[in-house]
């Protein structure tokens, strides 16, 4: 046993990968020929190493519900391309807009905000997420009432109409949310605007589907903004975007009051 | 789906770009249960893997022009898959200050191997395994799951953390410290990690030098 004090597992890992100078090297190379505790310590590091590798060696198989929601998600990316650039959702969302292209520099960002920013004003996404009933017949009538042609595909956003409101706050349908604020941060990624964009497609409302829920949370928006309900993937969300801020918020309608994120465009 | 593709990768990139409407589904399908596998180790959540490798995968498709062959196609697409997973966790830690809910059962569930034998013995430590690497720092896991986990050299998996291989080395060692305790608890061994000699190893049966694990790297990287 050696009279040594004990180096710190960290500098044991980095004289096993090999980081450690030359001198500190040797002194601790020293120690673990008289310190069997040290020398267990180790060993305990290349265990570790090997129960990873030894996990590692099995490939996990990718389960069939996220494989379909792939291979569609992919389909679906695949059927844009063929339609031309721009990508059909872009196109959808920018016939949605209701005022023209200004910045010939900003079409993703454009689009994304697009793609969120036609459910303009007030409370709608809320009564459609809390299932009214009222979707399909609503969204013909709120679209043509938008001055939006009623022929959109389905899963398309449907652009609405309802009153100017309140803070940006977000008040939960279900039992459990706590009034949350919402956070200001802003991604380093310019790519998550690009991506909302992707989500236009997707779009539940007007799908004419069981799409609208009664769990998800109440939206209340601050004047111009505007929300819609989104697919996140496999789960309802609610995308909210502010023109204003150029801010665009995707909520989760499940467990999390905070938002999924958020980003600037 | 039985039919065998014989393009290469780069081939069938090539090919997406040139406007083949199924080269990239096949290059997915090929890779598939690999990505996933990494994403599912980073995130540590099925959930979260899923979605971070769907948008991760659509973004590859609509940029597989920014290839330009100067790395594998498949270190390409993990770079992708990685970073956004990277980008995930950090969203979710930036809207959550509610821990996770722990859901080992799903984790296990979703964690089925691709291949070969799943006794209830291994998909457990699996998940162990999954549990413990949750605990350490993201940048320390997706450095371990690549070179410890999934076999890339220092140098590939620098190519697609996009940073040194010295920083590389530096996250797995410090991860492998991290998991020392983590690795010994889940194995049921109450003994302090450095008290006894060999416990992990005592626990797991299973004992490697490092001769070993780079040999088995050296056959998984065939």
């Amino acid at each position: 046993m050696s009279d040594l004090p004990h180096p710190p597992l960290d500098d044991l890992a980095d004289l096993r990968a090999g980081l450690l100078p030359p001198e500190r090297s040797e002194v601790l190379a020293g120690h673990l020929t008289t310190c069997d505790e040290c020398s267990a310590a180790l060993t305990s590091l290349d265990e570790v190493e090997a129960i990873l590798a030894d996990s590692g060696t099995t490939t996990l198989r990718m389960p069939a519900p996220v494989s379909a929601s792939l291979d569609d998600a992919l389909r679906r990316t695949a059927a844009e391309r063929a339609a031309g650039v721009p990508s059909l959702s872009e196109r959808r969302t920018a016939a949605a807009l209701s005022k023209p292209r200004t910045s010939a520099g900003s079409r993703w960002a454009l689009a994304a905000g697009a793609a969120v920013a036609t459910v303009v004003l007030g409370f709608t996404a809320v009564d459609l997420l809390q299932g009214d009933g009222s979707s399909s017949s609503d969204s013909a009538a709120t679209s043509a009432a938008a001055g939006v042609s009623a022929d959109r595909a389905p899963g398309q956003l449907a652009p609405s109409r309802g009153a100017a409101a309140a803070p940006s706050t977000f008040t939960a349908t279900g039992p459990t949310q706590p009034s949350p604020t919402v956070r200001d941060e802003t991604l380093p990624r310019p790519l998550t605007a690009k991506t909302l964009a992707g989500y236009a497609q997707r779009f539940t409302r007007g799908s004419g589907s069981a799409s609208v829920t009664p769990r998800c949370r109440r939206v209340e928006l601050v004047p111009g903004a505007s929300a819609a309900d989104v697919r996140w993937h496999r789960s309802l969300a609610v995308v909210v975007v502010d023109p204003t801020a150029r801010r665009a918020t995707v909520y989760s309608c499940q467990a999390h009051p905070s938002p999924l994120f958020s980003t600037s465009y | 789906m039985t039919g065998q593709d014989d393009r290469s990768d780069a081939a069938l990139l090539r090919e997406h770009v040139g406007g083949d409407p199924d080269a990239f589904s096949e290059l997915v399908r090929r890779h598939r249960d690999r990505l996933w596998s990494v994403a599912l180790r980073t995130t540590g959540d099925p959930e979260d893997a899923s979605d971070a490798l769907q948008e991760a995968l659509i973004s590859a498709f609509r940029r597989a022009e920014s290839f330009r062959g100067e790395a594998q196609v498949t270190t390409w697409l993990h770079r992708i898959v990685v970073n956004s997973c990277l980008d995930r966790l950090r969203r979710r830690k930036t809207r959550s200050t509610v821990p996770l809910p722990e859901d080992d059962d799903r984790t296990t569930e979703l964690s089925v191997p691709s291949t070969a034998e799943n006794t209830a013995e291994t998909s457990e430590r699996r998940a162990d395994v999954l549990a413990a690497l949750m605990q350490i720092n993201d940048d320390q896991r997706a450095a371990l799951v690549l070179v410890d986990m999934e076999g890339y050299s220092v140098e590939e998996a620098a190519e697609i953390l996009e940073c040194s291989p010295g920083t590389v080395k530096s996250r797995c060692s410090r991860g492998r410290a991290r998991l020392v305790p983590l690795l010994t608890h889940y194995r049921g061994n109450q003994h302090p990690p450095r008290s006894v000699e060999g416990s992990v190893a005592a626990a797991v049966g299973h004992a490697a030098t490092d001769q070993g694990t780079k040999a088995r790297k050296d056959q998984r990287r065939v």
